[in-house]
């Protein structure tokens, strides 16, 4: 597949990386595809419409909601992103990748989604999104998992290889912006996944395979949520890359702050992954010293996302002064709002302005014990990484599938009309689920189809609810518009000559700070090495304590 | 192509103004975010301080099979401590939890009462969620949970599972009723009118409401596919074929895929054996009694609670049962 094109001049057609990007991001359109195509149901059912029991090929809500869940949240988002995140550094670098390597991770990986998707659509694991012990899924599901995991961090290994050829290359210059957000991000997301791998090989894979007869399930948890709290950051970093590095260009501005924004991704290496506790402040094993430890952590990444907010959105108004707009908020109405893919991603950071709040909330010890596991917690993120990340990812298409197709965007208007219904849908389920939370209706259960003894049982909450309805038909409209878009694109028979394809929008830097606290930012082997200190403290006491203290207990199947 | 050049940063003494601007900001920005964070961090700490304790504790391990050892887990409930001793009531509440129902399925407090819960799970991960308080504590096997709450006010509170724990999670949910000690001995007083049969058969119809209807259906129908109907003679079939069934699946679980009238269910049945002798029979009985399929078989004899604890000499793994189904009915 990868022919060797070296000896060609440098144009598009010269980057044999541009296929394999375009593998990784179209696979994982199409799981978000599938996927999204199940949320309205989910949706409709938070408005009491059972609509599931009449499907086909679902055995039950709990089948597509364990679908939407891995398909969303954990194959589009790591197929995306291992695009993404190989592709910008080596372009931006102008080093290629190993293309072995590249299309052997791919390979993996759509080796594992095969596994976990049969797993799942023969309704042998409908163990949900986080498959908590004893609930027993078959072992493909499990392995599968495991192999997209590892391939992405493959992925990553070749992208911290290109940044140390580069500075071979390269003595004495500081890593640029792009390729230095993506290794910080690779570096964060191998420290994030030693939890599930850990989870996986000793624990469930061992037990699907019949090798143990049962595994502790506060353990499991524990090594679940290790991974399970970062991994938000490993979807919204790749955003964060996209809004400091490109979004900028995108307004007809520059970046305010080149040192803001290395200074905010060392923070997120640092303090994204000794925090899962706080998605355990109810569960009775884990100590209340350390609850409060993960909790006060969790509040110093909000500060990286404070900077964010700041340096972006400075970063925008100067591209609107630039355009000529004046006084308080005159540059809002002379921002590219008619360019598709910029408004998508600034609509991406509004939603994540309210997701953070509530993120905010749910870090707090005694306010998360009122929101544990209730409709919050959906309405929470799919305003972040149903929203934040993915419109900002849907945002990027618009602009990186001309890049990589060499065609035009299908159809501007509709890409546009696409990314605001997106947005409004998502807020309106927001709002829903937001509310119904704080009536105490459970996350993730088949409301719609309460026995006769329980009917009424969520009467308080019925103006939420159809709040949550009505937001699963704005939904089913933005999926329709995306995809007619993207498939447009992909399709279309018209070729771009090469000086027409889209390049790719890096922003120039105003401002620099000394070169020297650049040259500290740049040791990213030390800050690594802190990142890692900073998880065997917030972990080790007690995952030890928990792997010396098992109580081992057999699976269950119960769908 | 657009290639960064950090180097080339704009000096132009406008934009020199606006960059000092901007930094100037930032810095105010940055001290508000900190500012901001320290005062959450405050105010959690204030509210920990003044209304803590709620929060849910380890009170022991032990593994879900060896539940029905341990005193405080072998009939779950409401122990009354010092009612009427002059002083805020003391009140131990133990609750086990199983796909798809809590154990007691309502709970009976006296208003103003320090009641102090353990809480665990038998089979896989639950959540106990009461509405309108900040009760809310993940039941996992093998951990206890406790915590102490008073319940000043009076009233109905909505207990749900919000732990997903199968197929019929959205239908485990539980009742708290917070009563005035007058009240409070009203209802908890047994039933008291009515012949021995009409109080066996409303034990029956309660212990299949709080538990089976979740899955069966509140009228028996089943859920295809999954959990096989219990009515339209169904059971009546089975207690004809082999009597000793019926007890055994509610006593040990099913695990496997049957046959009913040419459907194929493949629902994991949960063993009820935490529940008593009277209340498995009474339930059985009322399974036959519930929608006329007694009809069908005119000679039953109801179970009693002597057949089930006979029953229990000899435990069988839920493979066991669904060997036992295979030989009834021809299939």
């Amino acid at each position: 597949m990868a022919v060797s094109t070296a000896a060609l001049p440098r144009v598009g057609s010269a980057h044999p990386e541009k296929r394999v990007t375009l593998a990784f991001l179209v696979t994982g359109l199409l799981a978000l595809l599938v996927g999204a195509l199940l949320g309205p149901l989910q949706a409709f059912n938070y408005a009491g419409i059972n609509l599931y029991d009449d499907l086909p090929f679902l055995r039950s809500y709990y089948q597509g909601l364990t679908l939407h869940g891995v398909l969303n949240a954990f194959v589009f988002t790591t197929f995306f992103i291992s695009g993404i995140l190989l592709y910008l550094p080596a372009r931006e670098l102008g080093v290629r990748p190993d293309m072995t390597l590249a299309w052997g991770s791919y390979a993996v990986m759509v080796a594992g989604l095969v596994l976990a998707g049969w797993a799942v659509l023969t309704n042998t694991s409908s163990v949900l999104y986080t498959f908590y012990p004893p609930l027993q899924g078959h072992w493909a599901f499990y392995l599968g998992l495991t192999l997209v995991v590892l391939a992405s961090t493959a992925v990553g290994f070749e992208t911290i290889r290109m940044r140390a050829r580069w500075k071979r290359q390269n003595p004495g210059r500081v890593t640029p912006l792009v390729t230095y957000m993506s290794v910080t991000t690779w570096l964060m997301w191998w420290l994030a996944t030693t939890g599930i791998v850990l989870e996986m090989l000793f624990l469930l894979l061992p037990w699907s395979f019949g090798l143990i007869g049962g595994v502790d399930p506060e353990l499991a948890r524990t090594l679940f949520w290790w991974t399970g709290h970062p991994i938000v950051y490993f979807w919204v970093l790749p955003a964060y890359v996209s809004w400091y590095a490109f979004l900028p260009e995108q307004a007809g501005g520059e970046l305010v702050s080149d040192s803001l924004a290395r200074l905010a991704f060392i923070m997120f290496l640092l303090f994204s992954t000794p925090v899962g506790f706080h998605h355990q402040f109810t569960d009775p094993g884990i100590p209340a010293a350390w609850k409060i430890t993960h909790s006060l952590l969790t509040m110093m990444v909000g500060i990286p996302s404070l900077l964010t907010a700041f340096t972006v959105g400075a970063s925008l108004e100067l591209g609107g002064r630039r355009r000529g707009g004046r006084g308080l908020l005159g540059w809002i109405p002379k921002l590219p709002w008619r360019d598709a893919s910029f408004t998508a991603q600034v609509l991406a950071m509004i939603s994540f302005i309210f997701g953070g709040a509530g993120g905010i909330v749910l870090a707090s010890f005694n306010l998360n014990i009122l929101l544990h596991n209730t409709a919050w917690i959906p309405g929470h993120f799919h305003i972040t990484v149903g929203t934040a990340t993915t419109l900002t990812f849907l945002g990027l298409t618009f602009w990186l599938v001309p890049h990589l197709v060499h065609k035009p965007l299908f159809a501007p208007r509709l890409a546009l009309a696409s990314a605001w219904a997106w947005f409004v849908g998502m807020m309106i389920f927001a709002l829903g689920m937001h509310w119904q939370g704080y009536l105490a209706v459970p996350r993730r259960a088949q409301i719609s189809a309460l026995s006769g003894n329980w009917q009424g049982a969520y009467v308080d909450a019925a103006v939420p609810m159809a709040i949550t309805g009505l937001s699963g038909a704005v939904l089913l409209v933005a999926i329709v518009l995306y995809f007619t878009v993207l498939f447009g694109t992909l399709f279309s028979r018209r070729k771009l000559s090469d000086d027409e394809v889209p390049a790719i929008p890096f922003a120039r830097a105003a401002e620099l700070r000394s070169e020297g606290i650049l040259k500290v930012l740049d040791t990213l082997r030390a800050w690594f090495a802190l990142a890692v200190l900073l998880v065997v403290v917030a972990y080790a006491p007690t995952v030890i304590s928990m792997w010396l203290d098992q109580v081992p207990v057999p699976g269950v199947r119960l769908w | 192509m657009a290639e960064p050049h950090p180097d080339n940063a704009h000096h132009d003494a406008q934009h020199g103004a606006q960059h000092e601007a901007i930094a100037r900001w930032e810095r105010r920005w940055l001290n508000a975010a900190g500012l901001l964070l320290v005062l959450f961090i405050v105010l959690v700490a204030y509210s920990l301080a003044t209304e803590g304790g709620h929060i849910a504790q380890r009170s022991g391990r032990t593994s879900p099979e060896r539940l029905s050892e341990l005193e405080l887990f072998a009939t779950p409930g409401v122990t009354v401590t010092n009612l009427g001793a002059g002083r805020a009531p003391e009140v131990q509440v133990s609750v086990v939890a199983q796909s798809y129902a809590f154990n007691p399925a309502e709970i009976l407090l006296p208003v103003g009462a320090v009641a102090t819960f353990y809480l665990t799970s038998r089979d896989t991960q639950h959540g106990f969620q009461v509405q309108g308080t900040n009760i809310n504590v993940q039941l996992i096997p093998g951990e206890i949970s406790t915590f102490t709450y008073t319940f000043r006010d009076p009233g109905v509170y909505r207990v749900t599972c919000n732990e997903y724990c199968g197929i019929g999670h959205h239908n485990m949910l539980a009742t708290i009723r917070v009563l005035y000690p007058g009240d409070l001995a009203a209802a908890s007083a047994p039933a008291t009118e009515g012949d021995a049969a009409a109080a066996g058969h409303a034990v029956g119809e309660g212990v299949y409401t709080a538990n089976c209807a979740g899955c069966h259906g509140a009228a028996g129908e089943g859920v295809a596919g999954a959990f096989p109907p219990l009515a339209e003679g169904h059971v009546a079939e089975l207690v004809a074929a082999e009597r000793t069934y019926l007890p055994n699946v509610l006593l040990y679980g099913l695990e496997g895929p049957i046959q009913v009238r040419g459907t194929t269910y493949n629902g994991q049945m949960p063993a009820w054996s935490a529940l008593t002798d009277e209340e498995l029979s009474e339930t059985m009985n009322y399974l036959m009694s519930g929608w006329g399929d007694d009809a069908a078989l005119p000679d039953f004899a109801p179970y009693t609670p002597d057949e089930v604890a006979a029953l229990r000499e000899t435990p069988l793994s839920a493979q066991d049962v669904h060997a036992q189904r295979q030989g009834l009915l021809g299939n």
